[in-house]
């Protein structure tokens, strides 16, 4: 009897145990969830993957980019316009003050001298001022990337509130590398308390950031969320959101169910963070509003090695152009949330012809090239992608099978980045699908990295294409005053570019961004990266 | 422990260098990548240094407590470890307890009632539970709970309003009860749940399989045979003589499962958007951050053998004559 008691015992212990956990997983599924405090106003946010430095200088990727253009303030920023359709965009012909109210440049361009804003404070209490221009200035040309800073000369303190700059030659953009989120003004005093200028030294600035900008970084829990707090010191004004929570969410499917839930209010941007594919699905859902822009600085494209036979052979580059399925591969891959690109350059770009570009699909047209360049059979070769880069496999895919119709196989491998880059930059790749996107509105600065012989390799010219006449236009234009004789220069490379073929340019991306109805004040800039201080949520 | 430990870190520091691909590439910028920029990267990442230089700066900086910096997060590694490892340990305790609790009793009800339907219908439930992918259950659970129901939170560790508790051994729950910060307790064994019901559907299976077979074996020996000839109840032969002989194997497999659920599980870390060490390890890997890869190298082997000694001392703790035979 009492063994059968103490079995029973047991049994029903066990069972207990089971039911109370069960009931204990319904009760706490139904406890509401907490809501943000009435008083405070909360945008949640979401990034597909992690940022991993909040170091102007070292910042690569957007999610990066993204909080040091909220945190920390330049010497100038781009005026905003409304676009006929009642959008707002960032103007980059024209400067408007920011962290300087005025400046002058000297008629030879060798000298810029910016006046300050006064009463302005690093989020910890420090004084902005010209020793904390000259710090961030000189960093950047002793550390800084070359092609932008490369050009600084000196840096001057005239008084409390004056920097002057001196160039070694002139730069006609140079106002424009002010402006980039790696141009961040930094607080000398902190700086210096964890390391100094050098980021060999200092690692501290990686992973924090004292910036005078509108928003200060409260927390970074890496791999899990950013959390931003309004300034309420801000010299524009304080922000009218309070916080910003920007969770990490790196499985895509989880971050649209947050986004339809309404557990997201965004901006989510596609195609950075939402893929082309999905697009179509939330422009439909209730409760999501979504702004397009047309990029007016980027262009997707397909590189080919003009070192790498048979890729060496003009008439097999020009070829592969009239085989390419622009349209099949803006449908298949940008689910049509592209516009087709008829140059290399950005559509907004001053001097964008796409006169010059004559190519469309025509296969006929293909294989007489193809014949005359001693390839009547077709020949094999090989496309490399990184891993995880979905858009270029689908981009790869569908032009591969248009090309099997000439006998032209590509064996499409996907590899790790860090192994991508290493061949790409090696000369080592025949054949590829990237994207151009370029933070300064401008041709030269577009094209250079692109197409001039300095570049090739670790650059940016990854087509490994070397003119003497591209470089020497591209020089002419970069400093050319007259826009007329510019636009005339620029069309001359467009017309190099569609006879010598070293890329393709296939489209012109649409960003997308989606965001809860009642978030407002949204303004695209050409960097893409959204500027919180301006949105408010109704 | 200590050689294994050397040894495994000796190989991956060398396979890891050699493996083709420039780790500078991620950290200076594909697209800022000028001689000096490179050069600069290369300098902050000990990567200029000859490789034997290397190695030995690292084995001196292990011996010190530094296991170096991670570029892709902007931390210390030893940071880093601390923040990602604790979410993990949390969910894989979580899992691993309803695992067993469930696990255990399928696993009895299906060898006591062999041949029945409910035996039937638990070796299907078991068969679904190895077969199935985590990535696709926990959408599933996702799809269905949070998305269609809204019963289930967004996923995360814990609600954007909630601050996590205060730090003191970094896991949220244990936190919480100790601060006496109940809203966040509430919010943290919601956000669990999920992910952990998603890791320990696959736990169950493995643990009630074998809990089925060994039982089946056991009611099979001659001193069972005995018991039921005295006419003991079945239940005291099952609970009181044959379970702890049948757990043996369930003993040694979740030891193991336990060490490789510390590991990290990406796919649940990914899906549901938990910091885990898994997901640390994954990113670090991609993007080539050497010091990060070593060090969790390292953490996951030792994971491995402890679970190992933990393992062999359960066995003489439930089975005497590995006891007296020690």
């Amino acid at each position: 009897m009492r063994n059968i008691k103490a079995i029973s015992r047991v049994t029903i212990i066990l069972a207990s145990i089971i039911v109370i956990v069960i009931a204990g997983i319904i009760y706490y599924l139904t406890l509401p969830s907490p809501s943000p405090s009435p008083r405070l106003k909360t945008l949640v946010v979401a990034y597909a993957g992690d940022i991993h430095t909040l170091d102007p200088l070292m910042a690569v990727d957007t999610d990066s980019d993204e909080v040091i253009a909220n945190v920390y303030d330049q010497l100038v920023d781009y005026e905003i316009t409304i676009t006929p359709d009642g959008k707002k965009i960032s103007n980059t012909g024209k400067f408007v003050p920011s962290l300087a109210t005025s400046w002058e440049i000297s008629p030879d361009g060798l000298e810029y001298v910016f006046h300050l804003r006064q009463g302005v404070k690093f989020h910890n209490g420090d004084p902005f001022n010209a020793t904390a221009v000259k710090y961030t200035l000189d960093r950047l040309k002793k550390y800084g990337w070359g092609v932008l800073y490369g050009t600084i000369e000196k840096v001057e303190v005239i008084d409390q509130y004056t920097v002057k700059v001196t160039l070694n030659r002139e730069d006609p953009l140079f106002m424009h590398y002010l402006w980039l989120y790696s141009s961040s003004i930094l607080d000398p005093i902190v700086m210096e308390e964890h390391g100094g200028a050098d980021p060999n030294a200092n690692t501290w600035i990686a992973s924090h950031a004292i910036g005078t900008g509108p928003y200060k970084l409260e927390e970074w829990s890496p791999g899990e969320r950013i959390v931003l707090t309004a300034n309420e010191d801000y010299w524009r004004g304080k922000p009218k959101i309070d916080k910003i929570i920007i969770n990490i969410i790196t499985e895509v499917s989880s971050l649209e169910m947050g986004l339809i839930t309404g557990s997201i209010d965004g901006p989510i941007e596609s195609p950075y963070h939402i893929p082309f594919k999905d697009v179509n699905l939330l422009m439909k859902t209730p409760g999501i509003k979504a702004e397009n822009f047309t990029s007016i600085a980027e262009v997707e494209y397909f590189g080919l090695n003009c070192k790498i036979p048979p890729f060496d052979n003009v008439l097999v580059r020009q070829a592969m152009a009239w085989a390419t399925p622009i349209d099949d591969i803006i449908t298949g891959a940008a689910h049509g949330w592209a516009v087709p690109a008829k140059s290399m350059l950005g559509k907004g770009m001053s001097g964008y012809d796409p006169s010059y570009w004559c190519y469309s699909y025509n296969l006929t047209k293909a294989q007489e090239l193809l014949v005359k360049a001693g390839y009547p059979n077709g020949f094999k070769t090989e496309a490399y992608i990184p891993s995880g880069d979905e858009l270029s496999k689908s981009m790869l895919t569908i032009w591969q099978a248009a090309l099997l119709k000439l006998n032209i196989i590509v064996d499409i491998r996907e590899v790790a980045a860090p192994t991508f880059w290493d061949l790409l930059w090696n000369g080592k790749v025949p054949l590829f699908a990237m994207s151009w996107p370029s933070f300064v509105c401008d041709p030269i600065y577009h094209l250079k990295f692109l197409c001039h012989s300095s570049t090739i390799g670790p650059g940016g010219n990854w087509a490994f294409y070397n003119n003497t006449k591209m470089d020497e236009l591209l020089t002419e234009a970069y400093f050319e005053k007259n826009s007329t004789k510019r636009n005339q220069i620029i069309g001359e490379i467009q017309n190099i570019l569609a006879n010598d073929v070293p890329y393709i340019p296939v489209w012109h991306t649409t960003y997308t961004y989606f965001m809860k109805q009642n978030v407002t004040g949204f303004v695209f800039y050409i960097d893409t990266l959204t500027r919180y201080w301006y949105l408010d949520i109704q | 422990m200590v050689l294994v430990l050397f040894g495994i870190l000796t190989v991956t520091f060398f396979i890891s260098r050699v493996v083709p691909g420039d780790p500078t590439s991620l950290f200076a910028g594909p697209q800022r990548s000028d001689p000096r920029t490179l050069e600069n990267v290369r300098k902050m990442m000990g990567l200029d240094k000859p490789l034997y230089m290397q190695f030995i700066n690292y084995i001196i900086g292990v011996m010190h407590g530094d296991f170096g910096f991670s570029w892709h997060t902007g931390h210390p590694v030893v940071e880093d470890i601390a923040k990602f490892f604790p979410a993990t340990l949390e969910l894989a305790v979580v899992s691993m307890v309803l695992a067993l609790l469930v696990g255990l009793l399928l696993g009895i009800i299906s060898a006591t009632r062999k041949g029945k339907v409910i035996d039937y219908a638990l070796r299907f439930f078991s068969y679904t539970g190895v077969s199935i992918a985590p990535f696709w259950l926990g959408l599933m659970l996702l799809y269905v709970f949070f998305f269609r129901l809204g019963w289930a939170p967004p996923p995360g560790r814990l609600s954007s309003f909630i601050t996590p508790p205060m730090r003191i051994t970094g896991l949220y729950i244990l936190d919480s009860l100790l601060t006496g910060n109940w809203e966040c307790l509430i919010d943290s064994i919601k956000h669990i749940i999920l992910p952990s019901v998603c890791l320990s559907y696959g736990l169950i299976a493995h643990i009630q399989r074998l809990v089925r077979a060994s039982l089946l074996e056991v009611l099979q020996q001659d001193y069972i045979i005995l018991a039921r000839s005295k006419g003991l109840p079945e239940r005291i032969i099952i609970y009181k003589h044959a379970l702890r002989n049948a757990i043996i194997p369930t003993v040694a497999w979740t030891g193991m499962a336990f060490s490789s659920l510390l590991g990290g599980t990406i796919v649940v870390e990914c899906v549901f958007a938990w910091p885990g060490i898994g997901f640390y390890a994954f990113e670090s890997i991609i993007n080539f951050d050497y010091a990060p890869v070593l060090a969790c190298t390292l953490l996951f082997t030792f994971l491995y053998l402890v679970g190992n000694l933990v393992v062999d001392i359960l066995y003489a703790v439930i089975d005497p004559r590995i006891r007296s035979a020690g």
